[in-house]
């Protein structure tokens, strides 16, 4: 199960979200994030879907892709009229509904997690989107953005709102963290799966990885503009903290296992490591030693040319040849 | 009180902090001389070249002392990296018994002399150079001399690949070596006051000092700034490159990027007795514990 802290993590991201999220009363909150729990699906009514999404358990509740995703999508409805669209990282497939709503010809989701594929095709086929878009399983072999696409299939629009936090240390991609493989291969894999006037759609909305990914596109030739995420959150400033300290630490020749800090807010371990570690020596400490939530102020420029943003939207970027 | 009521006060806070406080910039004088008008002193110093101008210090160290006066009052005091001397400078005036101010550059020495006979404080200031080469910050003291209270400022953010030509606002020193020394260098029921205003460095210190004894209270910094924020970034995109095959100087982050200015949420204890709300971002009170190894 999602530890409380994780969930409490997410209500802190959706907090942040921004002014146009309704208000949620508190008995129902830890059912608003995280993943599902228990045996019963669960019935999402979308501001934007025509019809309620059904969330199946063990399948992570599209609250950030309803605040965070679809207002953007909403923005640029128009873009999405007769597309073949490929979104990776589905889950629910609210993403991937809101596409086909909008009119894509083609929608095709992956998934990592064999319930969100069964979500994702479930919901497809209640909306009457089955003709339309069908979701696909991304084995554990190869977590890779493209393993599941074959050569050749080609997008107009790829579409990615991944896992919040990068981790080189954890072995596993999982819903919430990335070991670092998913963000470069999916830029890679542009060159021969976005045709040649698409457009990657990609939220990644922590501080560090949006910057990597923003410059690594760039590195490897295209263009991209984006908006800054609006915080470093709190598993990135983990990542980073840890990694850092650890460096400073061996530089003077301190061990720092002497230190005895532990993982609190951290993501489980259990999660993200196909071994149960130790927490490392210099884990994240929760509350005074925490970065907690840091806020990032920048300004947000157009993310299509000509089209001056109705709002901002943190953490999105889009990348397009040049 | 449940998580949403917590995160809305302490978005409402962040809201207030990015309103009210904006830290000084600090630069390095590059030629002639700059006069710094410091209100804590009433007076004008003056800086010389390759010092930096202390207006973090006059933002946040001097009111710290000016509002716990009893810390200094009647004490010795050691100031590190003293630079132009204004700590140095406002210790004297509240009345330490005896200031000591040692420096890496003779120039900052004579900068801080030239200051202190200026303002015609009646303590005079020892300045003590530290050779530059040395492994030890205490290395221009006495062997066995001791202190009630030691002060340690940093201007810099701490670079982890020595990526950049050392300067005094951006270089590879940890400074975990000053506290390690504390220990042999504070007397019984001496302090330190250390204020590191680079987020990740000030928790580094204080993480480490707490490892190994210090009774720890700080100010946590209300920023992390561009500077510090490529540093750690760098540290953790060679690793990146690296996993993906890329050479390591395929990209990174330049110091001149536009990371976005980050606040932090902070809560923050008072230091004193009288609950006072003032807040010192970056500052750290160390104290010997029971079983600080001397």
């Amino acid at each position: 199960m999602i530890p409380l802290r994780i969930v409490s993590a997410l209500v802190a991201i959706s907090l942040l979200a921004g002014p146009t999220q309704a208000e949620e009363s508190p008995e129902t909150d830890t059912q608003l994030t995280g993943i599902v729990q228990g045996d019963a699906p669960i019935t999402y009514p979308s501001k934007y879907l025509d019809q309620d999404v059904t969330v199946l358990p063990g399948v992570f509740f599209p609250y950030e892709g309803e605040n965070w995703v679809l207002p953007m999508m909403h923005e640029y409805r128009d873009l999405f009229e007769g597309k073949s669209v490929l979104e990776i990282g589905t889950g629910s497939g609210i993403i991937s509904l809101y596409a086909a709503q909008l009119g894509a010809s083609k929608v095709v989701s992956t998934d990592i997690n064999p319930k969100a594929v069964e979500c994702a095709n479930l919901n497809a086929k209640r909306m009457g989107f089955d003709g339309v878009m069908r979701a696909r399983l991304v084995p554990p072999e190869d977590m890779s953005a493209y393993s599941v696409i074959a050569d050749g299939e080609t997008f107009d629009i790829i579409f990615s709102n991944p896992p919040y936090a990068l981790d080189l240390d954890a072995d596993i991609n999982t819903a919430v963290v990335d070991t670092g493989g998913l963000g470069p291969s999916l830029i890679r894999g542009l060159d021969q799966h976005l045709t040649p006037d698409g457009s990657a759609i990609l939220l990644y909305g922590s501080l560090f990885y949006h910057h990597v990914m923003v410059r690594f596109a760039r590195h490897e030739g295209y263009e991209v503009r984006y908006h800054l995420p609006n915080l470093l959150m709190p598993w990135e400033a983990q990542t980073l903290y840890n990694f850092y300290l650890t460096t400073a630490l061996q530089r003077e020749g301190v061990d720092p296992k002497g230190f005895g800090f532990h993982a609190d807010l951290a993501i489980p371990r259990e999660l993200t490591h196909k071994a149960h570690l130790e927490p490392k020596a210099t884990d994240y400490q929760a509350h005074e030693d925490e970065i907690g939530h840091a806020f990032v102020k920048s300004q947000y420029g157009e993310l299509f040319e000509g089209r001056k943003p109705k709002r901002p939207h943190p953490g999105f970027m889009v990348v397009r040849r040049k | 009180m449940n998580v949403q009521h917590r995160l809305a006060s302490a978005l409402l806070g962040a809201t207030l902090l990015v309103s009210s406080h904006a830290l000084a910039r600090e630069y390095v004088v590059k030629k002639g001389l700059e006069s710094f008008r410091s209100a804590t002193l009433e007076a004008e110093i003056q800086i010389v070249p390759g010092v930096v101008v202390p207006a973090r210090s006059e933002q946040i160290m001097a009111p710290f002392l000016t509002s716990h006066p009893e810390i200094v009052a009647g004490r010795s005091v050691l100031v590190l990296d003293a630079g132009c001397g204004l700590t140095a400078l406002v210790a004297a005036k509240l009345g330490a018994a005896r200031v000591v101010a040692s420096d890496t550059r003779q120039t900052a020495l004579d900068c801080t002399g030239r200051n202190a006979r200026k303002l015609g404080i009646e303590t005079p200031i020892e300045t003590r150079r530290v050779p530059e080469d040395a492994k030890s910050p205490f290395a221009a003291l006495e062997p066995d001399a001791k202190f009630d209270v030691i002060i340690a400022e940093a201007s810099h953010a701490l670079d982890l690949q020595s990526e950049a030509a050392p300067t005094p606002l951006l270089h590879g020193h940890t400074d975990l070596p000053i506290v390690t020394g504390l220990a042999q260098r504070l007397t019984p029921n001496g302090v330190a006051i250390l204020r590191y205003p680079e987020m990740f460095h000030h928790m580094l210190l204080v993480k480490y000092a707490r490892a190994i004894g210090f009774e720890v209270r700080h100010h946590r910094p209300e920023t992390i700034s561009s500077q510090e924020l490529a540093s750690v970034f760098n540290l953790y995109l060679a690793r990146l490159l690296e996993a993906e095959k890329l050479p390591s100087d395929a990209f990174r982050f330049a110091r001149t990027d536009t990371l976005g200015d980050i606040t932090l949420a902070n809560d923050f204890e008072p230091f004193d007795a009288e609950k006072s709300t003032r807040r010192y971002p970056g500052v750290a009170l160390l104290r010997p514990g029971a079983e600080t190894a001397p």
